[in-house]
């Protein structure tokens, strides 16, 4: 790419109604494979919360042409580095490699695509279940905080609204969880018009369509389910909080926000990310500047947001305070901090670093073939057109002091957040405070990657 | 036209090098090696200086982290807010480290603010302010972050599997020092450590990036030739060596759903011959996806989320080391799998395990270098480790050679599978009768802060 800041890409959509997107940087060495597919936690069925996850699990477990465990064994064997991910609006395979080894991860993946069920087993299926509970466990269950967001989430979405449960899911549900349900959950999303590929590296952009053609044109396409969005909800309408006690070395607070939905062109969200990065993001931010460096009341504040699509998007913060210090106190400057801001808005230093950072993460994000591949079939699938790209940062740069204020005024403020209290708990093992209720099921990892196989 | 039914052939990669140095030294004697990297418009920086984290006092362990942690808090007559809006309206990223082998700065900057950034870099490390109330205040968080990371499974496994492995020699203890080393730590500890160990003569300046509108070399004089200062000279390195003895140590960790484990044992520094065959057989045990160890463990039991082996080295030692996080309940048998298959690879590593892994390792060489940062902290990590910066083509093609007869030989040689360490970190009176049914060795049962 050039470094004005503009990734050139070429769109192009099969007969069978895949959308490829290829970006050609010659010379490099590297390509990248990468395939968004229509469907994530938010079309789960309500019974079944973390299926869309341990179906991409399942989708390494071999196809019609391709044994159990090949998919990673032929790749990594000729150099590549490759996972996939499940977040709510998506989910996400990928890979790089070198060039030579392209027609190979092509192959592979139009195999799964078109030809999964003819190899699951109950065996594969029963042990990646297994893997989903232990990938739970490692990274939630057994870590400090690690299930604090999956409690926070139910304040802002109701349990039945798409985004309601993380992408994590309950293990309950995946251990009722049948193979015929596999495969129907193949045949409902996975065909070619419900997905986009990015092909981007050192391939030619003629080459990398053909190939395309040569190794998915012949998957016959299927009837894709209608993109059927919820309705756009406010803000919560008044602030409301929830105490826990865990096994945790400090206090802590989750914050969790009703945010307006990600969309091609629209302003209101990038306003709020630009609110929330100065509020929140690394050390010059306000929070963090107050709480961590001023007060020293906590040992680390921030704040962030989940880009989402389907009605709504999801804001995140915490705080994790000193050990002893006063929650209340705490909660009260984060509120104070963030109501200024609402009131105020932005100096105009704040601005132009948020601008900077705005630009860094563009090039951080564009250094690398896969990442660039993400991105095109980030924009492709959920905007429709990978185009809109290149229209984030200009975008960005446009928003005013005035907008970033009111963004954070609509969304941000006290009046509308939802907190999760965490203290320790003095017997070592989790309690509840009287009086409070807590939702039992499970959910996961805050991070909007979801999980990786 | 139906897909095919065999893979389609892999063509070979294009002779792929690792970007060539152009070396220089500064008048005060800064080493400068700089690396274009076409594409790359983040540009890595990272300065190296040669000081081993045996200089410091042990009473005060820790000290040379918390220098490190302090540079950046206020330099050249800005405070630490100015100083971090600064290189926060450069886009840029500025941080210092200190590990065993070397104490760097790092930092990452987009092309057009190069010169902005290389000046705050080195008035950082030129002037920093060391300012009373910003030392207190890295202090405090340090201790706080101690007592934080205690409350980690994943933290205790390898603190304790340091200390088991390396006995009493730096290594065994936590880089940035204990409560009891970081409470000893005092404001002019810092200046001092500064002072002595932080001078041009003992910097090598590794940056990487696209240079097609940028003069590196040029924009690293302007902002560091003028630096003069002298210190004191660098301490020998003492050896350092890994247990030999069989040791099983556990942490209890009340109610914990998985025990985080890990087991180690020495093995080589990459300056040894056997260093290839090595890495391409801890690649086949347990150094990828389809190894043996994760196949085992995770495609086959299901009794973890992933299971893996890697090569850990430092200038003066090496050590494989095995990481996992099992199922409570499938811990004994975990472990014993694990030592059954180090055991086993002896001898046993077959044409393909050694083809794939020799393609893996090397046919990968593009994409691992493909980010300007990949190539900075790969130049680092050789100098740190007292190898030559330019000699990663070198490592490549030896790799290329090793034949299947050559990293069983260098395995068999090189892992001892009835000398090795496993720490185990989970519920003590589920985990104690069975580990010691095992029989590997005693068990040693620790607490998670004691060492």
């Amino acid at each position: 790419m050039t470094d004005d800041l503009t990734l050139p890409l070429l769109s192009r959509t099969l007969d069978n109604g895949l959308r490829v997107v290829v970006s050609s940087t010659p010379g490099l060495g590297v390509v990248a494979v990468n395939l968004w597919y229509d469907v994530g936690s938010r079309h789960e069925e309500p019974h079944r919360q973390g299926f869309a996850h341990l179906f991409e699990h399942l989708m390494f477990q071999g196809s019609r042409h391709v044994k159990s465990g090949d998919h990673f064994a032929l790749l990594q064997g000729h150099g590549a580095a490759l996972n996939a991910t499940t977040s709510f609006d998506r989910t996400n395979y990928y890979e790089s490699m070198p060039g030579g080894a392209l027609d190979l991860a092509l192959w592979l993946e139009a195999d799964r695509m078109a030809y999964l069920n003819d190899a699951l087993t109950q065996e594969n299926f029963d042990n990646q279940v297994d893997v989903v509970a232990q990938e739970r466990s490692q990274r939630m269950d057994n870590v400090p905080y690690g299930t604090v967001f999956e409690k926070a989430l139910p304040l802002v979405f109701d349990p039945g609204h798409p985004y309601g449960h993380l992408p994590i899911g309950n293990m309950q549900h995946l251990a009722e969880a049948t193979l015929k349900e596999v495969s129907a959950f193949h045949a409902t999303y996975y065909m070619p018009n419900n997905a986009v590929l990015s092909i981007v590296g050192d391939v030619t952009e003629s080459e990398a369509l053909s190939k395309a053609e040569h190794y998915f044109g012949h998957i016959p396409s299927g009837t894709a389910p209608d993109r059927v969005l919820p309705e756009p909800l406010p803000a919560v309408a008044e602030a409301s909080r929830l105490d826990v006690a865990e096994d945790v070395p400090s206090p802590a607070i989750w914050f969790a926000l009703r945010l307006p939905a990600d969309s091609p062109t629209g302003r209101e969200l990038p306003a709020v990310g630009l609110a929330s990065s100065i509020l929140g993001e690394g050390d010059t931010s306000r929070l963090h500047r107050r709480l961590v460096r001023h007060d020293q009341t906590a040992m680390s504040a921030g704040l962030g947001l989940n880009a989402l699509i389907a009605g709504n998007a999801l804001g995140v913060g915490s705080v994790h305070a000193v050990p002893g210090q006063d929650l209340d106190e705490i909660a009260a400057v984060f509120d104070e901090v963030v109501s200024r801001f609402a009131a105020e808005g932005p100096t105009q230093l704040e601005l132009d670093i948020a601008r900077a950072q705005a630009e860094r993460d563009w090039l951080d994000e564009m250094s690398t073939a896969a990442g660039r591949a993400d991105a095109l079939s980030s924009s492709a699938l959920l905007f429709g057109d990978a185009d809109f790209l290149n229209q984030r940062l200009p975008l960005l740069r446009s928003l005013t002091a005035e907008e970033v204020r009111q963004a954070a005024q609509v969304w941000l403020t006290p009046a509308v957040n939802a907190q999760v209290r965490v203290v320790p708990s003095t017997s070592g093992q989790e309690t509840e405070r009287a009086g409070i209720a807590e939702r039992a099921d499970a959910a996961a990892d805050p991070d909007s990657t979801g999980a990786d196989v | 036209m139906t897909t095919q039914s065999t893979p389609p052939v892999v063509t070979p990669a294009d002779s792929w090098h690792f970007p060539e140095a152009a070396e220089h030294q500064l008048s005060n004697g800064i080493r400068v090696l700089t690396y274009h990297c076409p594409g790359q418009y983040v540009i890595a920086a990272s300065l190296l200086f040669d000081v081993p984290l045996e200089v410091e006092q042990r009473d005060k362990e820790g000290v040379a982290a918390m220098t490190a942690r302090c540079l950046t808090q206020g330099a050249a007559g800005r405070s630490a807010e100015e100083f971090a809006d600064a290189l926060a309206l450069c886009g840029a990223d500025l941080g210092a480290s200190a590990s065993f082998d070397g104490f760097a700065v790092h930092l990452s900057t987009p092309v057009p603010h190069l010169s902005s950034a290389l000046r705050l870099m080195a008035d950082a490390v030129e002037s920093p302010a060391f300012d009373q109330q910003e030392f207190d205040h890295e202090r405090q968080l340090r201790l706080q972050e101690i007592e934080q990371l205690s409350a980690y499974p994943e933290h205790i496994a390898g603190r304790q599997l340091n200390a088991a492995v390396f006995g009493k020699s730096r290594s065994a203890r936590p880089a940035g020092g204990s409560t009891e080393t970081v409470e000893a730590i005092e404001h002019d500890d810092v200046v001092t450590f500064a002072d002595d160990h932080l001078q041009p003569a003992t910097a090598t300046m590794i940056v990487a990036g696209d240079f097609g509108t940028v003069d590196p070399l040029a924009q690293v004089a302007r902002a560091f030739e003028r630096w003069r200062h002298w210190g004191r000279a660098a301490r020998t390195r003492k050896p350092v060596e890994a247990s030999d003895s069989p040791q099983v140590v556990l942490v209890d960790w009340p109610d914990s759903p998985q025990s985080t484990l890990r087991v180690a044992g020495r093995a080589v520094t990459r300056d040894d011959e056997r260093w290839q065959p090595m890495f391409v057989a801890n690649h086949a045990v347990g150094g990828s996806f389809s190894s043996r160890i994760n196949t085992v463990l995770r495609e086959e039991k299901g009794v973890t989320y992933g299971a893996s082996s890697s090569l850990e080295t430092s200038r003066r030692s090496g050590v494989l080391s095995v990481a996992t996080a099992v199922r409570a309940d499938a811990t004994a048998a975990a472990v014993a799998d694990i030592v059954e298959i180090l055991t086993a690879a002896t001898g046993t590593l077959t044409d393909d395990e050694v083809a794939t892994a020799v393609r893996a390792a090397t046919e990968s060489a593009a994409l691992g270098f493909e980010r300007a940062e990949a190539v900075v902290s790969r130049v680092e990590m050789l100098l740190a480790q007292g190898l030559p910066p330019d000699s990663v083509d070198d490592n490549l093609a030896r790799l290329r050679e090793v034949t299947t007869e050559a990293a069983n030989t260098a395995y068999a040689d090189v892992v001892r599978p009835d000398q090795l360490t496993v720490v185990v970190v989970g519920e003590a009176d589920e985990l104690r009768e069975s580990l010691a049914g095992w029989g590997y060795a005693t068990v040693r049962e620790v607490s998670p802060e004691q060492s």
